[in-house]
Order: structure tokens, then C-alpha cells, then sequence
């Protein structure tokens, strides 16, 4: 698996360089000027989300070349290398954007308010923890739903693999989410559900909520079912490759 | 070692026809070695599967031998040669004759004529003449 | 062992059409076939499903006895009509890739083979003319240490020198234990390093012989009973 994922990021080396060089000289440029606050916190706003999308189409297109290419598809490895490599490379990629986001935002933490920087580093681990675990598994559960639609949709169909792979995207984050509701009675799109902030911004105080309050039998059931999808997600993305999906 | 070969008969067959021909010719002396399977297919780039038939027809006839370990041998028994010379010879005569008496000729006078066209030929190659009669530039 | 490759009543269907009808056949080790047939007559696809990127749609394939998959992966080598390399990579990465993934690799032998083909390392894949593209290939897909060899159209679109270098790499590469299937049109160039050949005409088998008995029964070349079967 770290093999494919070697060979991904060689092949798209100068994609990921680039991009990553181009937003940080950028963003430094645009800190560095005179600009006003509204416009920098704009822009880079802008840049970061333009930055994301590149980087996940790039991971997407891998995953996609990881099942159908014809050099891919020979090798003697299983099914699931070829998804453990995509999203490594598609964390990777979060991963470096997050820095570079973190560095920025307290950029802007401490202009607006530079004590408030203190406070952040005062947040606990085990909360800090809490949220990068939490963002991580949002992201795989992203990742999983998405590489099940492509390989779907490349089993499905040849021609407009793109319009099927939105339709069946659809079809099912909506019907994973009216089953959420259903179920736990939430809503999937609640992030953080493991903790919760609350900004007070006339005292400038930053206080948060660990678990114990939010960390209901309805966040966990809503946890529990997501892992098992992406599992679910994981099974049927081998079925497509192995019984559907030709190589080209 | 380059041959013509036609596609349409059995190449097998064609390779020991050309391994003969250079036995009967002396190209290849009784005792040679001769190439091995692997060589004699990349040279001519056949199957070695092909050469390997070729080699045990050829030893079944008893042209070529195995020494073990050591490789395949012309046979070192001329009187082997001689079957062979005689064999090849056989097809060329038995075409010749044929022709001839196709042609009107008796059997006596085909003997007649043989000796003679090998005496002028003798006497041509002497002079370096063509074959046509015509003598050679000198 | 006998059987290297078993085909049995394999089938492919793209919608409506069927690409391979019922197609069966067994290959023995030590064989070099060739799988001829017109364009689209369905032998790439069945190199493919043998090769396990393509389902077949029905019937079963096993080499040395087991069936199409990931084990098998490592018993096959395939070389497609097209391209494998990624276009960043230079020919000593298109080596690095092959010895990273596939433990049969033989590096050494590959860098022979690529003297031989007078191909240089450090040269960047992209700018390989067709011919040269072949020929890197062949001499990775010759380089792995496997039981069946699979080449779609080893000297298609190569010029005859390069065409002469190809089929020495072939016969000189033979070995007992394993067996080549190679796909061509080019019948009458390819016809004397074949033992058997196998015609593929509409998805179906119509001929599996040994090359020298067509010769020798039919008194025809394989070149001219193909012309023949499929009416050029």
C-alpha cells in the first residue's frame, strides 16, 4: 500500500508542489500587505478553498486511477491496498492544507484578539484530540462515500460516468442521512458532534464543552453506523473492482 | 547461418534437409558439434521446440549423436554419410529420370548423355567457363 | 503439471454483443502459441480476462490450477497493445516500479535486455518513439519470473529491425516450465516461433492446432490457411 501510494505521489508530484508553494508564497504576499482585514480574511478564504478543490479532485482521480488503470490492476495486491493508498494520499494532502490553515487562522486569531491565542493553547488534549478525531473521521467517511459512488458508477456505466456518480452521491447521502434521523434523531451534516465550542466574544474568553453534555447515545450510535458504513462502503468497492470494473 | 524457408512445409523438415546438405558437403565434418537447441533457435529464430524435433529425427536416423553433458555430434561413421549422400542423391535422380523419359529419352540414352554432360562439365569448370559455354572474362 | 492455462467455456458480452462466445482451450507447459485473429475478433479481451483486469461474463479460467485473481496475478506476466508507463517516469523508474511490486522481477536480466534493445535508462519514457515503447514493454514484461506470458502484439507498429531483436528476445527467453501466448496479426512473420496456433474468428475458436501438422496436412502455411479462415 505505501508502494501505490509512493507511485501516486510521484506522478502527481508536481501538482502537489505546486499548488502547496503557490498558497503559501500567496498567502504570505497577502498577509504581509497592507490590506484590509475583510479582504485578506476574504481572499484567503478564497485561496484555501480553491487549494482544497484541487487537491480533492487530484485525490479523487487517484483513487479512480488506482482502480482502473491497466498498471494498477495487474499488480498481485488486494482491493483494498489500492483504497488504504488513495486515502492516505487524500489525508496527506488534508494534512498539509490544515497546517498551513492553522498557521493562517491564527494569523487572524491574534489580530483580532491576541489573548485568545493563549486560550487556545490552554484547550486540553483530551478535547484537542477529540476534534482532531473527530475531523479525521469525517473526512474518511467523506472519503468512503465518495470512492463507493465512482466505483459504482464505473460499474454501472462507461459513458457519463460523472452524471451517474452525482446521482448515485445523492441517492446516498441523502437516504444515509434520513436514516440517521431516523435512528438517532440528527442531522449527519453536525460536525463536532463530540464537542462542543461556545465563543464568547464580549469577554473574549474562549470556554468549551467536552463530551460529557453532547456525548449522548444518539453522537455515538451516530458514529458507530458511520464506521459500519464505511465498511459496507469498503466491501462493495471490492465487489465492483474485482466482479465489474474493467481496467483500461 | 541464414536459410530460405517456405512457411508451407514443415519447417522441421527443412532444417534437417540444410543440416544434411552441409553433412553431405563437408561443411559440417563427421565428429562437428553442432549448435545447440537454443543457439540454433535464436539464430534462426524458430521455435526450439521445432529445433528439438529436427534433433531427434536427426538422431533417430542416427546422423547425429549426444555425447552426455557434452553436446550433439555429427556421426563420425561415414558410412552413415554415405546413406545420406545417397538418400538426398535419391530424390534428385529419381526427379531427373522422370524428366528425361518425359522427354522421349530411353534409358541408355540418358546413361549416355549423363556421361557426357559430365565430362563437358568437367572440361568447362577447368577453363573457368560459364555454364552457357561462354568463357570467362580474364 | 500438465495443464498450464485452462479456459473453460469462457464468455464475455459488451450489451449485446458477444466478444467471446464460449471459448475453451487448454495450454501446456513449454508452449508458444499464438492467438490469431482479425481486429475485433475478441483476443485481446481474452488475453484481459485471462490476465484478471476483465470479468468474463461467464464460464472459469485457472493457471496452474487456480482460478483468476490476485495469486494469479503473480503467475501471469501480460504485456498490453498499449503503453503501461506513467508519463513522468523515466525507464530506470518503469524498472524501479516493476521490481517494487513484483517479487519475480529480475532486474539484471531486464537491464540486459535493455542493452539489447538498445535502450537507455536514463532516458524519459515520453519521449520513447513507438518502436522503443515496445520494446521497454516486452523487456519488462519478459523480465518477471512467471509461469504464463501474455503479449498482445509484441511487434505490431515496429520496424523490421527492432522486429528481428523482438522475436530473438522471444526465442532466446523460451523456457520448459512456462508457456507464451502471443497475439498478432502479423502471422507470417510470427509463424515459426509459434508451436500452436489458436484462430479467433467472432469470439469463437474456430482452429487449435499444432503449426507443423497444419503444414504438414494441409500443406499450407499458417499465413495462408489464416488468409483462408478469414477471408482476406
Amino acid at each position: 500500500m505505501i508502494k501505490l501510494l509512493k507511485y501516486d505521489l510521484r506522478r502527481n508530484a508536481n501538482l502537489l508542489l505546486g499548488v502547496t508553494v503557490v498558497l503559501i508564497i500567496g498567502e504570505l504576499v497577502l498577509l504581509w500587505s497592507r490590506a484590509a482585514l475583510e479582504i485578506k480574511l476574504g481572499l484567503t478564504v478564497f485561496f484555501f478553498i480553491a487549494a482544497a478543490v484541487i487537491f480533492s479532485i487530484s485525490s479523487l482521480k487517484v483513487f479512480d486511477y488506482n482502480i482502473k488503470s491497466v498498471s494498477r490492476r495487474l499488480l498481485p495486491v488486494h482491493v483494498f491496498s489500492y483504497v488504504w493508498a488513495s486515502l492516505l494520499y487524500g489525508l496527506i494532502n488534508t494534512l498539509v492544507l490544515t497546517l498551513i490553515g492553522i498557521g493562517t487562522a491564527l494569523y487572524f486569531v491574534a489580530t483580532v484578539d491576541a489573548s485568545l491565542i493563549g486560550d487556545i493553547f490552554h484547550i486540553p488534549v483530551p478535547v484537542m484530540a477529540g476534534i482532531v478525531l473527530e475531523y479525521i473521521l469525517v473526512l474518511v467517511y467523506g472519503y468512503f462515500t465518495i470512492y463507493v459512488t465512482i466505483a459504482l458508477a464505473r460499474s454501472i456505466t462507461r459513458k457519463g460516468v460523472f452524471w451517474v456518480g452525482l446521482v448515485i452521491f445523492l441517492i446516498i447521502t441523502n437516504v444515509t442521512g434520513w436514516l440517521e434521523n431516523l435512528i438517532f434523531n440528527r442531522d449527519s451534516s453536525q460536525i463536532f458532534s463530540l464537542v462542543t465550542f461556545h465563543m464568547e466574544a464580549n469577554n473574549g474568553v474562549l470556554s468549551h464543552d467536552m463530551a460529557n453534555s453532547n456525548m449522548t447515545l444518539n453522537s455515538i450510535g451516530t458514529l458507530v453506523f458511520e464506521v459500519l458504513l464505511c465498511a459496507v462502503y469498503l466491501l462493495i468497492t471490492k465487489w465492483c473492482v474485482e466482479k465489474r470494473i474493467e481496467a483500461k | 547461418m541464414s536459410i530460405e524457408f517456405d512457411n508451407n512445409l514443415p519447417i522441421y523438415l527443412q532444417i534437417m534437409n540444410h543440416i544434411k546438405r552441409q553433412i553431405v558437403s563437408g561443411l559440417l565434418q563427421p565428429g562437428d558439434k553442432i549448435p545447440s537447441v537454443r543457439e540454433l533457435a535464436a539464430d534462426l529464430q524458430i521455435n526450439p521446440n521445432t529445433i528439438q524435433r529436427t534433433f531427434q529425427e536427426l538422431e533417430r536416423e542416427e546422423v547425429v549423436e549426444t555425447k552426455r553433458g557434452l553436446g550433439r555430434y555429427v556421426t563420425s561413421e561415414e558410412s552413415k554419410i554415405m546413406v545420406i549422400k545417397k538418400e538426398m542423391a535419391g530424390d534428385l535422380l529419381h526427379q531427373f529420370i522422370h524428366g528425361m523419359q518425359e522427354l522421349g529419352f530411353k534409358n541408355q540414352d540418358i546413361v549416355t548423355i549423363v556421361k557426357e554432360a559430365v565430362a563437358a562439365k568437367d572440361g568447362m569448370d577447368r577453363k573457368g567457363a560459364s555454364p552457357d559455354g561462354h568463357l570467362a572474362e580474364g | 503439471m500438465d495443464t498450464l492455462l485452462k479456459v473453460n467455456s469462457v464468455s464475455k458480452r459488451y450489451g449485446s454483443k458477444m466478444a467471446l462466445d464460449n471459448v475453451s482451450f487448454d495450454i501446456g507447459p513449454g508452449k508458444i502459441t499464438g492467438l490469431l485473429g482479425s481486429n475485433g475478433s475478441g483476443k485481446s479481451t481474452l488475453m484481459q480476462i485471462i490476465a484478471g483486469i476483465t470479468p468474463a461474463t461467464a464460464g472459469e479460467i485457472s493457471v496452474m490450477g487456480k482460478p483468476i485473481g490476485r495469486e494469479t496475478k503473480s503467475l501471469i506476466s501480460y504485456m498490453p497493445d498499449r503503453p503501461l508507463t506513467e508519463s513522468w517516469m523515466k525507464v530506470k523508474d518503469a524498472v524501479a516500479f516493476y521490481k517494487d511490486f513484483y517479487a519475480d522481477f529480475n532486474v539484471e536480466k531486464a537491464r540486459e535486455m535493455l542493452d539489447f534493445m538498445n535502450l537507455n535508462e536514463k532516458s524519459s519514457v515520453s519521449v520513447l518513439s513507438k518502436g522503443m515503447n515496445e520494446r521497454l514493454q516486452l523487456t519488462l514484461a519478459l523480465s518477471r519470473n512467471v509461469n504464463l506470458y501474455l503479449l498482445d502484439e509484441p511487434i505490431g507498429g515496429v520496424d523490421p529491425v527492432a522486429r528481428g531483436k523482438i522475436l530473438d528476445a522471444i526465442v532466446r527467453f523460451y523456457s520448459e516450465e512456462s508457456s507464451l501466448i502471443i497475439c498478432t496479426h502479423l502471422v507470417r512473420d510470427m509463424e515459426r516461433i509459434f508451436d500452436e496456433v489458436m484462430f479467433l474468428n467472432s469470439g469463437s475458436i474456430v482452429l487449435h492446432e499444432e503449426v507443423e501438422s497444419i503444414r504438414l496436412k494441409h500443406g499450407r502455411s499458417v499465413d495462408d490457411m489464416f488468409k483462408e479462415v478469414f477471408g482476406e
